[in-house]
C-alpha cells in the first residue's frame, strides 16, 4: 500500500523487511513508519 | 499499483460506526476484526489482517496522508516500547473482561440493562436511541453497547493519535498488533525457522 515497489513485507508477522534490490530509496515507509524503524541510506546505484 | 477490493475497507470502518449509531445491534460485526487478526496470526502465521485488511488503519492513512490532518511528527518512543505495547494490551484485556463480566450479570439477571455508551473506560454517552427491545435478550444487547464502546474509544484515541503524530500511530501499541505479534513470533520460535513472506510477488 505504501511501497510503490512492493519491496516491503512482513516476515511471518514478526518484523518488516525491505527487499533491497527492489527498493529506489524513495522514503515513502520510512515517513509513515509509527515506530520510526527506517532509516534511508545512500547507496552506489545497483547494476 | 494494483488494487485489492480490500484497500477499501476503510469504508467499512466509517460503515460500522455509522451503522451503531442507528442501531446498536451492528456493533457485533465488530468482532469480525477481532477474531479475523487472530485467525491470520494462529493459522497462517502472519499479519495479513493488519497489513492489508485493516480498515481503520486504512481510515487513518486516508485522514492522515490524503487529506493531511496529520503534523506526521515521530511517534513517541515510549508508545512503541515492549513495556507499554504489552500494558497496554493487559490493561485492555482487563477492561474487555469486566465489559464481558457485565453483560453475564445482565444476562444473569443480576444487573439491568444500561443503554449507553462509555468513552475512555468512564464517561457514559446516552446511546438509547440505537436500541428497542424487541424479541432480543438483554445480554446480547448490553455486550453491543460495550463492544461499541470499546471500538469507538480506541477509533477515538487512535484519531488523536493520528492528527499529533505519524497516521498510525494507534498501531505501534494495537492490542490485536501486540496479539497477533505475539502469536506468529511463538510460531516462529515453535517451528524453528521463519516462513516465506506473504506479499504478493515476493515469491520469486
Amino acid at each position: 500500500m505504501v511501497c510503490p515497489r512492493e519491496a516491503l513485507s512482513v516476515v511471518s508477522g514478526c518484523y518488516a523487511l525491505v527487499d533491497s534490490l527492489r527498493c529506489i530509496g524513495c522514503g515513502k515507509c520510512a515517513k509513515v513508519c509509527p515506530a520510526g524503524c527506517i532509516s534511508i541510506f545512500r547507496r552506489e546505484a545497483a547494476g | 499499483m494494483k488494487q485489492h477490493w480490500y484497500d477499501y475497507l476503510w469504508i467499512w470502518s466509517i460503515l460500522y460506526f455509522s451503522l451503531g449509531f442507528f442501531n446498536i445491534l451492528f456493533a457485533w460485526l465488530g468482532m469480525l476484526d477481532f477474531f479475523l487478526p487472530l485467525l491470520f496470526a494462529i493459522f497462517g502465521g502472519n499479519k495479513f489482517f493488519c497489513n492489508h485488511m485493516c480498515g481503520r488503519g486504512q481510515l487513518y492513512m486516508k485522514l492522515g496522508m490524503k487529506l493531511k490532518w496529520s503534523r506526521n511528527r515521530p511517534t513517541p518512543r515510549w508508545m512503541y516500547a515492549k513495556w507499554f505495547r504489552w500494558g497496554f494490551l493487559a490493561f485492555f484485556m482487563a477492561m474487555f473482561g469486566n465489559m464481558v463480566f457485565q453483560t453475564y450479570l445482565v444476562g444473569a439477571g443480576a444487573a439491568s440493562l444500561r443503554q449507553s455508551v462509555q468513552l475512555f473506560w468512564s464517561f457514559r454517552l446516552p446511546w438509547h436511541w440505537a436500541y428497542s427491545a424487541v424479541g432480543i435478550p438483554d445480554w446480547v444487547a448490553q455486550y453491543s453497547f460495550g463492544f461499541y464502546s470499546v471500538m469507538l474509544t480506541s477509533l477515538l484515541i487512535g484519531l488523536v493519535l493520528m492528527v499529533l503524530f505519524k497516521p498510525r500511530s494507534w498501531c505501534a501499541f494495537c492490542p490485536m498488533g501486540t496479539m497477533t505479534q505475539g502469536i506468529c513470533k511463538a510460531r516462529v520460535k515453535l517451528k524453528g525457522k521463519v516462513s516465506a513472506p506473504v506479499e504478493a510477488g515476493k515469491t520469486e
